[in-house]
């Protein structure tokens, strides 16, 4: 009998906890996601916009909070908290306490008349306690659940029952419940996922900053929401004291992170480097230019994927960039004594000495704390309460070789609850954990999960076109800059339109709940929302269509603000005539949208991964451990890649053990199949069915493919050689590490070892990274060469060590590295592009020749051995492989995911992931995070018995068809074949992905795009010419 | 001794059972619950008073609180209008120019010019005493008054309280 559970619990409801709790539930498990305040989506709601592609934050989440709320397989549990947990992996039992939210969620409408009525005005701690909210409140707009909550403490009938309930009265739908009781539930699960989250640093505790005295010091979360159109300001950035706008801004960086004096926390929080220079960026947009940003910071850690090149834009951009740790803030101008004590203006003072030791005073509005990342008091609470300890500085220890396991079989960890990480990072734990869970309990998968039902689609071949309009003013994204109301009235005007609503958030849970309710009402059959991009809102906006019984191809999206609010912020007016044209456009399409018949493809449950080093091992692994079988292609005789190559992880663990147990395990799978000494030949399909045939002749049929294709050291050369190949006494990192594995070999017969006769080393970082040639961080160099300098120290403790860098980027808990090696004695001396150090030989001696950047000195150091910190670099053939599967590589050579921020391991090609170096140079943990990610988000699809195929192919007519071949040629999906009876072109619908080459290539004009025919086409580029009032 | 173990406390997160607090809060805690009687009746003259906030106990050590005990036992001692503030103060005071083994270490000319600037923010105050409760600061404060002619004089905070006890 089967005991295993097909339930889980992810408890944290922040981007990390929606992703995991996604993942798994497409995957067939029922996930109750819990929770602790009134909505989910965490810290990421509260941010304005995020690095490194300037996205809207609210704008990429929100789909993922709807699709979270609208899941039919997980179950929201809101303002709620674990109270106890037994059992063991397969079999949990949680009691969940669901604390009262007064309102009841069944019968609230979101109309938010309880908050208006309410007289009890509190700090609003979505925005930081930056204004107000009301005690009955809701969240933030976006929320979801999209329900109003009464805050208990502030309430006064709670306090006081009978003072007030000017809510009760208020509200239409009888909502308000003064009798609410907290509920208790009982859960049944298999495994639990902690996404806890984090909160950030506390500055009151540093009372040199200023914060809480002065009212224009602020933290970088409420600056956040000074940014924000949802925030206090309604995204005018002003500054607290007085709602000027500021025109000067200073940030200072690590302020909670890299101080063991007074924050008592000595890791690097990984995230503040980017998202201040992201702040400075977004706030230079806001002032039009009118802006002097500064960032005071220790060392620019821009260590992830086009982060350095976002640094170097912001650089060129004018923002100034100071390397100093600015000491105090001070109210600036003359400070009046009276009785009271000091009196002084709104404008901040900052003291600082600059690289030359010269003190400088310079005058700001407005100071942003870059603070850091800690675990929160209730989430140390809750991992106490599930006796998981926590190391010394306050973050769950994890194995880099299983990042996402805790001491706890079945409950497992993801994001910053282990060591502060990025969004990216923490949404690839997300799915790493689904992996992990997925494979526990892949015997009850689809056991628990129920099947959502459509309601059948209403024919609608007989009605005339009845056009639904609905405009976005997405915040103040678009209506800032395009009048809404104007473009609203004007679609009113247009033939066939019956309905027209302007809607703050149309993704919002309560607009679309609306949404379904109006296309009923009203008999709507075409509907054309004017917002965003389709790219990631027309799946939301289709399904919501057929939850109202509608054919989902009957509709439109006009993008009225990518390409058009975000364009032309500067003429308003002129851009409110391109909204009415978008708008006039998509209707004149719309008119002529037809009913497109559901098309599916079958799934092969068969996977490819290409790629045996660590990352493809683990992906092909974690498939087979979840129940599917896996090709596993190699190109070289052995696995194991790069990892061959490394000593040990900078947590001390060594590789080569662990590299064989995978290895032993890979080899030894049922469900793998290994491919070594193999390279692709060609690959046709699609998600569901691809063919690829192998060079060892095997042609295999596959349902996904993974890429994990590695990256490799580069080879010193030109200006950064450096004696490289000329001088036996110059290694790269790696050819370090051989040599301390030899080491342990020696050790273990008894012999001197060969590196601790050495007397002086010196390393140079950044050999080939960051530089006009490679304009990216290796990412992995500074801990890697930090940890090796420690290990020789470890061999001999007399050892001279010199580390010549431009910085340090020893990110999150590898900070301490960093320490332990300066209290060591290892000697950082720090060089910039214009002041590289050079290495020369006199005679037999090698002379590195650097400048002190303490004494402003020129220095020779004669070392024994120099070590070369150089880059990782994509395989050169990364690229090629990434054309079998049509997928794009970076200007670097990186291969490309659909999205940078919430999509980092999948490809734009459906059904084809990316994993480890190929993605962006990285160490072992997060490559191997990022193998899992790969594979559940694999499994998402392999899980299925069917996927989804576009419905809007092209179809050919074969009367006019004259069998030139030219479609079939040009066809970049090979969807097109001769018909064997009719000798006609025609097309395999399931192929096709309705990208329209065929259509233009046709000399015959006779194919045509489902609802993209020269009919509508026409009928679009008429509207968009007439110029017909508006 | 105060700040490293307090530090040593701290950054080590060494658990305890003890309340760690500088005699300060307890002469302000006394203050404040009547256990320790004090009054300005005597300062009949309007002797002006401002303060020194030593790094190791503010700054680095416990932070404002601190600074407000020190500043809330002065205003009883010395009367409440004869306390002028320093600017800038509390956490972010400017240190003496003594610490870190400077006073010890023979380099006068370069410690005197590190205390200009502390010279200059306590002749502005225009105050006749200025109270260290350091003795690191108390003899650097009292020489760099010496070398660039100040007229104020340097004192530990208990004297005062003596003074003041009824």
């Amino acid at each position: 009998m089967n005991n295993t559970k097909g339930s889980v619990l992810v408890i944290g409801g922040g981007i990390t906890g929606v992703q995991t709790a996604l993942d798994l539930a497409d995957s067939g498990f029922y996930v109750y996601l819990v929770e602790r305040t009134a909505a989910i989506g965490g810290v990421m709601s509260q941010l304005d916009k995020t690095f490194p592609t300037n996205d809207c934050s609210a704008c990429i989440l929100s789909p993922k909070l709807v699709e979270c709320g609208r899941h039919l397989n997980i179950q929201l549990l809101t303002l709620s908290e674990l109270v106890s947990l037994k059992g063991e992996p397969g079999n949990f039992r949680a009691v969940i306490r669901e604390n009262p939210r007064y309102v009841d969620a069944n019968k609230c409408i979101a109309c938010g008349m309880c908050a208006e009525k309410c007289p009890k005005v509190v700090p609003n701690e979505f925005n930081n306690g930056l204004g107000t909210r009301k005690a009955a409140y809701l969240k933030f707009p976006q929320a979801v659940p999209l329900k109003y909550a009464i805050d208990a403490k502030h309430c006064i009938w709670l306090n006081k029952p009978g003072r007030c309930g000017a809510c009760a009265k208020a509200c239409p739908a009888g909502a308000i419940n003064f009798d609410d009781k907290p509920k208790e539930h009982i859960l049944e699960v298999g495994a639990v996922a902690l996404a806890l989250g984090f909160e950030t640093y506390d500055p009151s505790l540093l009372d040199f900053t200023g914060y809480g005295r002065l009212k224009n010091v602020v933290t970088s979360l409420e600056f956040e929401r000074l940014l924000s159109p949802s925030g206090p300001c309604l995204g005018h950035m002003e500054r607290p004291s007085d709602h000027a706008i500021p025109k000067r801004i200073a940030w200072l960086q690590c302020v909670g992170s890299r101080d063991i004096n007074r924050a008592c926390n000595a890791y690097c929080s990984s995230v503040c480097c980017m998202y201040a220079i992201k702040q400075a960026v977004i706030a230079k947009e806001h002032a039009a230019g009118h802006l002097d940003a500064t960032i005071f910071y220790m060392d620019m850690r821009t260590h992830g994927k086009d982060f350095e090149k976002y640094y170097e834009r912001a650089k060129a951009s004018g923002i100034s960039f100071i390397r100093s740790r600015v000491h105090s803030v001070w109210p600036a101008g003359q400070a009046v004594h009276t009785q009271k004590g000091f009196e002084y203006g709104h404008d901040l003072l900052v003291r600082y000495s600059d690289e030359d030791g010269h003190l400088h005073e310079e005058t700001f509005d407005l100071v942003v704390l870059s603070v850091g990342m800690q675990l929160s008091a209730s989430a140390r609470g809750l991992l106490s309460k599930l006796d998981i300890p926590l190391n010394s500085h306050g973050f769950v220890p994890f194995s880099s070789f299983s990042p996402n396991s805790t001491s706890k079989p079945g409950i497992f960890i993801c994001g910053p609850v282990s060591d502060p990480k990025d969004i990216p990072q923490s949404v690839t734990e997300a799915s790493s954990v689904a992996a992990e869970i997925s494979a526990l309990l892949s015997s009850s998968r689809w056991q628990t999960t129920k099947t959502k039902e459509f309601p059948p689609e209403r024919d609608i071949t007989a009605e005339p076109p009845r056009i639904g309009v609905f405009v976005c003013h997405c915040g103040i994204n678009i209506a800032s800059v395009v009048n809404v109301k104007e473009v609203a009235e004007y679609a009113r005007t247009l033939p066939g339109v019956v309905f027209v609503q302007d809607n703050l958030f149309t993704c919002s849970q309560d607009t679309i709940v609306n949404m379904v309710a109006t296309i009923r009402r009203e008999g709507l059959n075409r509907v054309v929302v004017a917002s965003c991009t389709p790219r990631t809102h027309e799946p939301l906006f289709q399904e919501t269509l057929r939850e109202a019984g509608l054919n989902p191809y009957l509709f439109e999206m006009a993008n009225i603000r990518d390409q058009d609010s975000w364009v032309h912020q500067n003429e308003p007016e002129k851009a409110t005539q391109k909204a009415k044209d978008l708008v006039r456009m998509a209707i004149a399409k719309v008119r002529g949208d037809q009913p497109l018949s559901a098309n599916v493809v079958p799934v092969h449950k068969r996977a490819l991964v290409i790629g045996g080093g660590v990352t493809g091992m683990v992906a092909a692994l974690s498939l087979a451990d979840q129940g599917f079988p896996v090709d596993l292609v190699e190109k070289a005789e052995g696995l194991g890649g790069n990892a061959r190559r490394l000593y040990r992880t900078w947590q001390g663990e060594e590789v080569a053990e662990m590299l064989q147990s995978l290895i032993d395990r890979t080899t030894n799978h049922a469900n793998i199949t290994l491919h070594s000494s193999t390279t692709l030949e060609r690959t046709s399909g699609s998600v569901g069915r691809f063919k690829t045939t192998l060079s060892n002749g095997k042609e295999i049929e596959h349902g996904v493919a993974i890429l994990a294709v590695g990256g490799q050291p580069w080879r010193p050369s030109g200006e950064w050689q450096y004696l490289y190949g000329e001088e036996e006494r110059v290694k790269t990192l790696l050819e370090v590490d051989e040599l301390c594995m030899a080491d342990e070999n020696v050790k273990a017969t008894g012999r001197s070892p060969l590196l601790s006769q050495l007397n002086h080393v010196v390393f140079i970082h950044c050999v080939g990274s960051r530089i006009p040639e490679r304009p990216y961080c290796s990412r992995v160099c500074c801990t890697h060469a930090i940890d090796q300098a420690l290990k020789l120290k470890e061999l001999n403790p007399r050892m001279n060590i010199y580390m010549l860098y431009r910085d340090i980027r020893t990110y999150g808990q590898r900070e301490i590295l960093y320490q332990e090696a300066r209290a060591k004695g290892i000697v950082f001396i720090r060089y910039d592009l214009n002041n590289r150090p050079t290495l020369t030989k006199d005679g037999d001696t090698l002379c590195i020749g650097a400048m002190d950047h303490v004494l402003k000195r020129p220095l020779v150091i004669h070392p024994d051995m120099v070590v070369l910190a150089s880059a990782v670099e994509p395989r050169r053939d990364a690229g090629e492989l990434s054309k079998f599967f049509k997928c794009s590589i970076n200007a670097e050579g990186f291969l490309m995911e659909a999205h940078a921020k919430l999509r980092p391991v999948d490809f734009a090609t459906d059904g084809v992931f990316l994993a480890g170096l190929c993605h962006y140079p990285k160490p072992l943990e997060e490559s191997i995070a990022q193998a899992k990610a790969a594979a559940v988000r694999a499994v998402r699809v392999l899980a299925q018995d069917v996927v989804p195929a576009e419905s809007a192919v092209a179809v050919v007519n074969p009367a006019k068809c004259v069998t030139c071949g030219v479609c079939a040629k040009i066809c970049p999906y090979s969807a097109i074949s001769k018909d064997p009876v009719l000798q006609k072109a025609s097309v395999d619908a399931s192929l096709c992905k309705g990208c329209g080459a065929c259509v233009a290539s046709c000399r015959s004009d006779a194919i045509t795009l489902k609802n993209m025919g020269n009919e509508q086409i026409m009928a679009a580029i008429e509207a968009a010419m007439c110029n017909c009032g508006g | 001794m105060f700040y490293a173990v307090l530090e040593g406390l701290r950054r080590f997160k060494i658990p305890h059972n003890f309340e760690f607090v500088s005699i300060i809060s307890l002469y302000a805690r006394w203050i404040r619950e009547g256990r320790l009687n004090v009054s300005s009746a005597w300062n009949t003259e309007g002797l002006k008073f401002t303060v020194q906030d030593p790094c190791k106990l503010v700054r680095q050590g416990i932070g404002d609180e601190v600074a407000e005990d020190l500043r809330f036992v002065i205003r009883q001692v010395a009367g409440e209008e004869n306390f002028i503030d320093v600017w800038p103060n509390k956490s972010n005071n400017y240190c003496c120019g003594g610490g870190g083994g400077a006073l010890q270490s023979g380099f006068v000319q370069n410690r005197r010019a590190c205390g200009k600037a502390k010279f200059q923010q306590l002749q502005a105050t225009g105050a006749d005493v200025v109270i260290t409760p350091c003795h690191n600061c108390h003899t650097q404060v009292k020489d760099i008054c010496d070398h660039y002619n100040g007229k104020w004089q340097t004192t530990h905070l208990w004297n005062w309280i003596v003074k003041a006890m009824i």
